[in-house]
């Protein structure tokens, strides 16, 4: 893997991989420090993102008012992602995209008719069109999550007729010809751009403000990854949306109402495991879900410093985790299989749980390296760029250099011997890997690498040159970087707004992620500075001065 | 006045307007002595390249890699190229593989500033264009890599390789990954017109698309000039999918007897279905252009049996396990290639194939992996078609475009100029055509 030009992300601090990718000139490595005094917070511009295969399937079942199997949506092309979050702009209409989306509505739009949430009259003339027209007029702005355009409902009512009658005589009574007419209208919508792409236009020149409606989609896609609930959207149809203190108290009732919905759309992407989501049932995969979003959930909703999942002191197991990890309260503690909260220091945290140690290992063994790679890029926001050509050709050999009965610990280091080339990036990712390898791919300690007991397991390293000996002081040193919060700070401008952070964001970043009271910021906190902010609530032409 | 729609009519009498027949669906005149002698194509794509040490010929022979051609007697159909490079633009696993029949180069991202996939029209599109068929083309491959990392990720769009056809240059076509999917589109769901319900779903369909193109309409007017582009790809979605309704009212020439493959290995059994249906689909003349993609342009799963491994990684430090590979992927190449040839097809067509690169090690450019097979006196088959140079020196190397170039003749197209850039062609030939 390389790219020519390395790309070294986060605005404020940068992890230097000297020579790691060959363009880059000192060989030293630098020490990481924040930039000085806070710069201002500049405007962003938007462009329009297509819905993600998750958020495409949350609309349309909020909008037919019941849950729309994921299995409806097998055998699609998954989403691209951008940055790992969902809403990559103009992706998703590709002829096969377009095929599956179609045979997916085709597949829903019996069930249409029998929606309470969209039937909300009944035919009183022949045509059946004051009701359609009544359905219409509710249905479509929530599909298209704006008021409707001059027209907009004549054409949509004109489609609903030829629908109706094109239906006479192909079905038994005219209430079925009624239905058939909404199910050609409502799968058009349904099926329209209107309703997969979500656009706020730029202005003609400068900037201007979001609309109620464009902060309510805004608010709404960021927090719950669905279109707004009937209680935002009142607040958007009465302009009381555009109020900060109104536009604050509904990111708060979100945030704590529908708390897992946050969890699993913001962290569940930046730390991977909503792709858990989905496991059966009774899997161990989906136990490990359970336990990421519970005790995420609980960081979240008690108002805990956000910065303190890295080690919260407890963790949400059942009997069946609490047997895989032989943690956990013992077996008769558990009336039934649902999880109970239990304190601990040996679970819990980001770094020890499960979800996150099966997500960064293969099905056969752990890789420091890659585990490191994972905490620079989702904890701290330093982004390890990939190897050069001429990297390529050393890893080659040095791999080839080491001898087969090397240890884990031996590896790694030969890692970081084999000249400055690959110490510059190797520094910043072993390390952090050596103090997890007390976990397996599936999240178990243990002590040997092999069930003779003759590999022993090494975790003594260091983090950035201060040595530690265990993942819990690995997590003290963590814990206490800033990074972590400037980093959850700079993923939610990435899922909020779809963009990556600029060098001019520092501005941002720092005002979101400064301490409240001398500690560390709550996701509450995070949330409501990032939605009070006027690059969430404004828009700018690119290169407008504010 | 606008023209009345099918939709007016339905308006005006209540009854569906009847279309044309297709010309692909007449019956296949004699090809006259002035046609083009090519009328089909497949473009055939794998990652990672071969055990090729630092872009020499290596394993990449038809003792090695290619032995497979040689077991099922298909070396006399096979022109196996040498000396030819890739697209290597940015990573070449992303470049190499989006613009592996284009050979634009690809756009990237800038900044915070975000522009959609961007790369060029494919070949097998072009030849999509030539004759209207029921399917426009059928792009099938094995596995998707939905986002590989940061540094990439943030760069270049990961669609660059997933994608080899691309259907403009904003647009690239996803595959197709599931045998059933392709079999349900090729041959139908086992419904007859015949039956008056099915009739009236079909119309009713046809409302339905209607209704979309509509809000297409105004939600493309509202659009910044720049942006329209994307919604064309919806648009010619939702065409197709039309053009297959219409076929699908037509008499049926084709009928679902594609055989699945019970190959217990079920990579192997996989695209061997989808193979075959392809095959099929050429027969009753559904469709004359296809791709298939051995796998994505990464390789980040395992291929064949858990014990031999990921293709990306077996390129990087295995190359026991990479033949393997090489030979499972050219093995099913050859098969499609008899199939063909069985079918009496092959000489209507022309099959490449080839890699994004030469040594996975080095992720090399130079002198990768490509092979041009077909029946008849037009292209030099049963030999190898050298480039003058240094094969292993990229500088030296020719470019892809030449190939295409070229290609184009066979179909009765004249296209003197393909590709952008230091990849564009070059104006001498490939020496992929006979005489040449």
């Amino acid at each position: 893997m390389r790219l020519p030009v390395p790309h070294v992300l986060g605005p404020i601090w940068v992890v230097v991989c000297t020579a790691c990718n060959g363009l880059i000139g000192d060989t030293e490595p630098r020490p990481l420090e924040p930039l000085a005094p806070p710069p201002p917070i500049i405007l962003k511009s938007s462009a329009p993102r297509t819905l993600s295969n998750t958020e495409y399937r949350k609309s349309l079942s909020s909008l037919l008012g019941y849950d729309i199997p994921a299995s409806l949506f097998e055998g699609w092309t998954p989403s691209l992602t951008f940055s790992g979050f969902d809403g990559v702009l103009w992706s998703g209409f590709s002829g096969k995209a377009t095929q599956d989306r179609i045979a997916t509505v085709e597949a829903l739009i019996d069930g249409v008719v029998a929606s309470p949430r969209v039937m909300i009259c009944e035919p009183e003339e022949a045509s059946g069109q004051a009701c359609a027209t009544r359905i219409l007029e509710r249905f479509v702005p929530r599909a298209f999550r704006r008021p409707l355009q001059a027209n907009e409902l004549a054409e949509l009512t004109a489609l609903y007729r030829d629908g109706f009658m094109l239906a006479e005589g192909k079905v038994p009574s005219a209430r079925d010809q009624f239905h058939e007419g909404l199910r050609v209208v409502i799968a058009s919508v349904l099926l329209s751009p209107q309703l997969m792409v979500r656009v706020e236009p730029l202005p003609a020149e400068g900037e201007r403000d979001l609309d109620a409606y464009e902060l309510a989609t805004r608010l709404a896609f960021f927090m719950t990854g669905a279109p707004p609930d009937d209680e935002l959207w009142l607040a958007a149809e009465t302009g009381a949306l555009l109020e900060v203190d109104v536009l604050r108290a509904h990111a708060m009732r979100l945030l704590f109402t529908r708390t897992a919905d946050f969890v699993d759309t913001f962290m569940g992407q930046l730390f991977d495991f909503r792709q858990l989501a989905t496991a059966p049932a009774d899997s161990l995969k989906h136990d490990f879900y359970r336990e990421s979003s519970l005790v995420l959930g609980e960081i979240v909703a008690a108002e805990l410093p956000a910065s303190s999942l890295v080690a919260p002191g407890f963790t949400y197991l059942n009997p069946a985790l609490a047997t895989h990890y032989g943690v956990g309260p013992p077996s008769y503690a558990f009336t039934s299989d649902d999880f109970l909260r239990f304190e601990t220091n040996e679970r819990g945290g980001i770094l020890q749980q499960g979800s996150v140690l099966s997500l960064t290992s293969t099905e056969t063994k752990t890789s420091p390296t890659r585990r490191g790679r994972w905490v620079q890029g989702r904890l701290l926001c330093k982004t390890i760029p990939p190897p050069g050509p001429e990297l390529l050709e050393q890893i080659t050999a040095v791999s080839a250099s080491i001898p087969a009965d090397a240890t884990v610990k031996q590896r790694v280091d030969a890692h970081r011997s084999a000249g400055p080339a690959c110490a510059g990036c190797h520094q910043y990712m072993d390390p952090i890997g050596l103090g997890l390898e007390t976990f397996d791919m599936l999240g178990k300690t243990r002590a040997y690498y092999d069930q003779a007991a003759t590999r022993i397991v090494e975790t003594a390293s260091e983090l950035l040159g201060t040595p530690f000996t265990t993942f819990a002081e690995l997590n003290v040193l963590l814990a206490a970087m800033p990074d972590v919060n400037t980093c959850l700070a700079e993923k939610m401008v990435v899922h909020g707004l779809g963009q990556m952070p600029a060098a001019d964001d520092e501005g941002l970043i720092f005002a979101l992620s400064a301490p409240v009271d001398g500690h560390d910021p709550s996701f509450a906190d995070l949330v409501e500075r990032f939605v009070t902010s006027t690059p969430f609530r404004r828009i700018a032409r690119p290169g407008a001065t504010p | 006045m606008r023209n009345p729609t099918r939709r007016d009519v339905l308006r005006w009498g209540g009854v569906a307007l009847s279309l044309p027949l297709l010309p692909s669906l007449a019956p296949r005149r004699a090809a006259a002595a002035a046609l083009p002698s090519k009328t089909r194509f497949v473009g055939c794509f794998f990652p990672s390249g071969a055990a090729m040490p630092d872009g020499t010929h290596g394993d990449w022979a038809l003792t090695g890699a290619l032995a497979p051609i040689v077991d099922r007697g298909l070396a006399g159909n096979v022109a196996v190229l040498r000396g030819f490079r890739s697209v290597e633009d940015v990573d070449v696993h992303w470049s190499g593989t989006a613009a592996f029949m284009s050979c634009n180069r690809v756009g990237r991202y800038t900044g915070s500033s975000l522009v959609g996939e961007r790369c060029g029209k494919s070949f097998d599109q072009y030849i999509a264009d030539l004759q209207p068929t029921k399917l426009r083309s059928l792009n099938v491959g094995w596995g998707h890599v939905p986002g590989w990392d940061e540094g990439h990720d943030s760069v270049i769009s990961i669609q660059y390789v997933n994608s080899i056809a691309w259907r403009d240059e904003r647009n690239p076509i996803s595959n197709t990954r599931d045998p059933m999917q392709l079999f349900t589109r090729v041959f139908g769901d086992g419904t007859t017109v015949a039956d008056p319900h099915i009739a009236y779903l079909l119309d009713r369909k046809e409302s339905i698309l209607d209704g979309v193109l509509d809000q297409l309409a105004r939600f493309r007017a509202g659009l910044p000039s720049d942006e329209i582009v994307k919604m064309d790809a919806y648009e010619s979605g939702i065409r197709d999918v039309e053009r297959e309704l219409t076929a699908q009212r037509q008499a049926n020439t084709c009928n679902g007897d594609a055989t699945v493959d019970n190959d217990v290995e079920i990579y192997v059994s996989t695209l061997k279905t989808m193979q075959n249906i392809i095959v099929r689909a050429f027969e009753c003349d559904a469709a004359r252009s296809a791709t298939i993609m051995y796998h994505e342009g990464i390789g980040d799963t395992t291929i064949g049996t858990a014990t031999i491994g990921k293709q990306h990684e077996a390129a990087h430090g295995d190359w026991n396990i990479l033949r393997q590979i090489n030979r499972i992927q050219v093995g099913l190449w050859a098969d499609f290639l008899a199939q063909l040839k069985a079918s009496s097809l092959l000489e209507q067509t022309v099959v490449t194939l080839g890699s994004n690169m030469s040594d996975g090690r080095t992720h090399r450019n130079a002198n990768i992996p490509m092979m041009v097979a077909s029946a008849g006196p037009e292209l030099r088959l049963g030999q190898e078609v050298v480039a003058p140079g240094d094969v292993t020196n990229p500088a030296q190397n020719r470019n892809l475009a030449d190939v295409y170039v070229d290609l184009f003749k066979l179909y009765g197209v004249n296209k003197p100029v393909f590709g952008e850039d230091q990849w564009k062609s070059t104006g001498v030939p490939s020496g992929v055509l006979a005489g040449t």
